[in-house]
């Protein structure tokens, strides 16, 4: 074997390595409250994308043109949003990735709506009206 | 892929927002954020980097067969342990109860995809846990595959009930299928598993398992059971492949059973290694940890029909990945303003760009890797053809596949696989808490985003390293000359890498499915 180009082999590892890890130490201050306003209109999310960092204690102040419900997903959080007012939801983001955020909208008149909760649990309608209106980012601290 | 990149900018030109459709591939979310660009150039330069300094390293590498192997079962204890049937009949009763019980639940139990049993457990656990142990671990899946169990036990009742006679009727297999049967089953599942748009309904995976089961112990009752398996079981040709990259394998020494095998299992260093159906026959055998990727290097001749399902595994993994970026959207965006959003719920636009995609990426990753074996064959000056290249070195290139894999699933089984605990005990959805796990909640932050990207990058960067070890591996067996040998390693050397950077390229890429 020949020695001299091995070692520069592992040497080009360990810089290799060296520098994912130093990528992967650094970290990004401390968590924050963050107070994010979320609007939902005609299927549309703004921001598309809501960005945060891994630990922030985040409160989602979502108003919605439409009531229906907002559904945060792998967090598995749900919210019931009525139309025009402002919704406020509060959660830690400790969990890093990127989640679908997906609104149901309820066209229906109010009673209509109460008529139909019973029966609606488990059936696949659930899915059948979801719109995907956007992601929540948690990055890495 | 080269296509796409003409078809890519009209998409884009064409833009039109649609509110895409819930859609799985497969099943279960992906959750993982892009990796950042840091991150991909640091892995794409160690990439090129090590490629070229290994090829120089590797230039003393001699081809022999030998390697480092330690045998399990060479102790009484672990012979028990490993090969006796007081322990391996629970395990075979279990995966045959789940075979059973993902049809049970497919059928009889809820229909939401979430509350039911089966599509985690077919999608997650199975397929993706499966593939990823069978190609760390080892071949699990020839021990576990339910439906060579229940023909097993089926032969041996119907040998008790008429002694003297076969449940099979053990007409000769063709040769000239190859394992052509099990790679059409296999494009077949592929193409559900990123086409189809109704993977993730309960009833539908249960109508799949009966109709692949019906298929499968067909096969069996008339060519055989291990004929079968070796040809026809998509999931054992396929698994058998990834198990070639695994840290443990079967052998026979005697190699007298080899004679009454169904098969020429011996390759062309007369050694039986991974052929099941011997290694229930003999006497002198062993399980062994070998080195991991070893297995992909040995001196076996591979035909056109397996070259074709290496190509085939090789670029699906990829467009598995691919098919959730937002290029792919694009694509998508623009076949359905050309057809329209019209169509049933199956036979739409939508399923006909993945379907494009699941035809047309292998199609053009096959011409790439035949442009790069004709550079090969030029730099040996025409010794051997490009597509005797191509077949050759086929096997190299699953490492870098496999690690790209691993990937671009681990965090689906670590977070959606945790799913499989509540559902253990309640698998119909009907309210059941058999094991008291009915109410876990899934650990959502159990790995960090930040540790995945290393991770990634870390694993796509030695898969690259082993298929560039493998390919030169071969070249030392097949050219005498040391000068050939690195001539003909420079293009392989060159695809490796476009390889690696399309794989990183891909995981850097947020999903948007």
């Amino acid at each position: 074997m020949n020695t001299k180009k091995l070692k520069l082999t592992g040497l080009l590892l360990a810089v290799g390595l060296i520098a994912i890890i130093a990528g992967a130490a650094c970290s990004g201050g401390d968590p924050q409250e963050l107070d994010i306003e979320v609007s939902i209109d005609h299927g549309l999310m703004n921001p598309e994308t809501i960005e945060v960092i891994q630990g922030d204690m985040v409160t989602l102040k979502i108003l919605a043109n439409e009531g229906g419900e907002f559904h945060l997903h792998t967090y598995d959080i749900e919210m019931d949003i009525e139309a025009g007012s402002e919704t406020d939801f509060f959660f830690v983001a400790e969990a890093t990735g990127r989640f679908k955020i997906t609104y149901h909208p309820q066209g229906e008149s109010e009673h209509n709506e109460e008529e139909k909760e019973g029966e609606e649990e488990h059936d696949q309608q659930d899915e059948a009206g979801e719109i995907e209106v956007g992601f929540l980012e948690v990055q890495p601290r | 892929m080269s296509i796409l990149k003409i078809l890519l900018p009209a998409a884009a030109a064409a833009g039109s927002l649609v509110a895409w459709p819930a859609y799985a591939h497969g099943f279960g979310e992906r959750t993982e954020l892009p990796v950042p660009l840091g991150f991909f150039l640091i892995g794409a330069g160690l990439a090129v980097a090590l490629s070229f300094v290994f090829i120089s390293v590797l230039v003393k590498v001699s081809g022999e067969a030998g390697y480092w192997r330690l045998n399990l079962i060479g102790t009484r204890w672990s012979r028990i342990a490993l090969t006796s049937s007081v322990t391996l009949l629970p395990v075979k009763l279990l995966s045959v109860f789940l075979l059973g019980l993902v049809v049970a639940a497919g059928f009889g139990g809820d229909s939401s995809s979430i509350l039911n049993f089966s599509p985690t457990f077919v999608w997650i656990i199975w397929w993706v846990g499966m593939s990823i142990t069978v190609a760390l671990v080892g071949n699990i899946w020839a021990l576990l595959n339910p439906w060579k169990i229940v023909f097993g036990w089926a032969e041996g009742v119907y040998r008790l009930a008429r002694p003297g006679q076969n449940l099979s009727l053990g007409l000769e297999y063709p040769a000239k299928f190859g394992i052509w049967p099990a790679l059409v089953l296999f494009g077949l599942f592929t193409w559900i598993q990123d086409a189809y748009p109704k993977t993730d309904v309960p009833t539908q995976i249960a109508i799949m398992v009966v109709v692949y089961s019906v298929i499968t112990l067909g096969g069996m009752l008339v060519f055989g059971r291990h004929q079968w398996l070796r040809k026809g079981e998509a999931f054992t040709v396929v698994f058998g492949l990834l198990t070639r990259f695994s840290v443990t394998e079967v052998r026979v020494n005697d190699q007298g059973s080899c004679q009454v095998c169904s098969a020429d299992c011996r390759d062309l260093d007369a050694e039986c290694i991974d052929c099941y159906e011997c290694f229930q026959r003999s006497g002198d055998r062993e399980i062994n940890l070998r080195p991991f990727a070893i297995g992909l290097g040995r001196n076996e001749p591979v035909t056109k029909d397996v070259l074709a399902l290496v190509v085939l595994m090789l670029a699906t993994v990829t467009f598995d990945g691919f098919s959730a970026t937002s290029a792919w959207a694009e694509f998508q965006t623009w076949v359905v303003d050309l057809f329209g959003l019209g169509g049933g719920e199956v036979f739409n636009s939508l399923v006909l760009a993945d379907t494009l995609g699941i035809v047309l990426v292998p199609v053009g990753f096959f011409l790439v890797y035949l442009f790069f074996a004709k550079l090969m064959a030029g730099s040996v000056d025409g010794q051997i053809g490009a597509v005797e290249m191509a077949r050759i070195f086929s096997f190299s290139l699953i490492p870098i596949a496999l690690a790209y894999n691993i990937a671009h699933f681990i965090t689906l089984l670590l977070i959606q696989g945790q799913l499989i605990i509540p559902l253990a005990s309640d698998p119909f959805g009907t309210g059941w808490d058999l094991f008291g796990t009915v109410d876990y909640s899934l650990n959502i932050s159990i790995i960090n985003a930040r540790i995945l990207w290393f991770l990634s990058v870390a694993l796509i960067v030695l898969g690259h390293v082993l298929a560039v070890y493998l390919a030169h591996r071969v070249a030392v067996r097949m050219f005498a000359n040391r000068a050939l040998v690195l001539k003909s390693q420079y293009p392989m050397l060159t695809l490796m890498v476009v390889y690696t950077v399309i794989s990183l390229w891909i995981i850097a890429q947020p999903i948007v499915q």
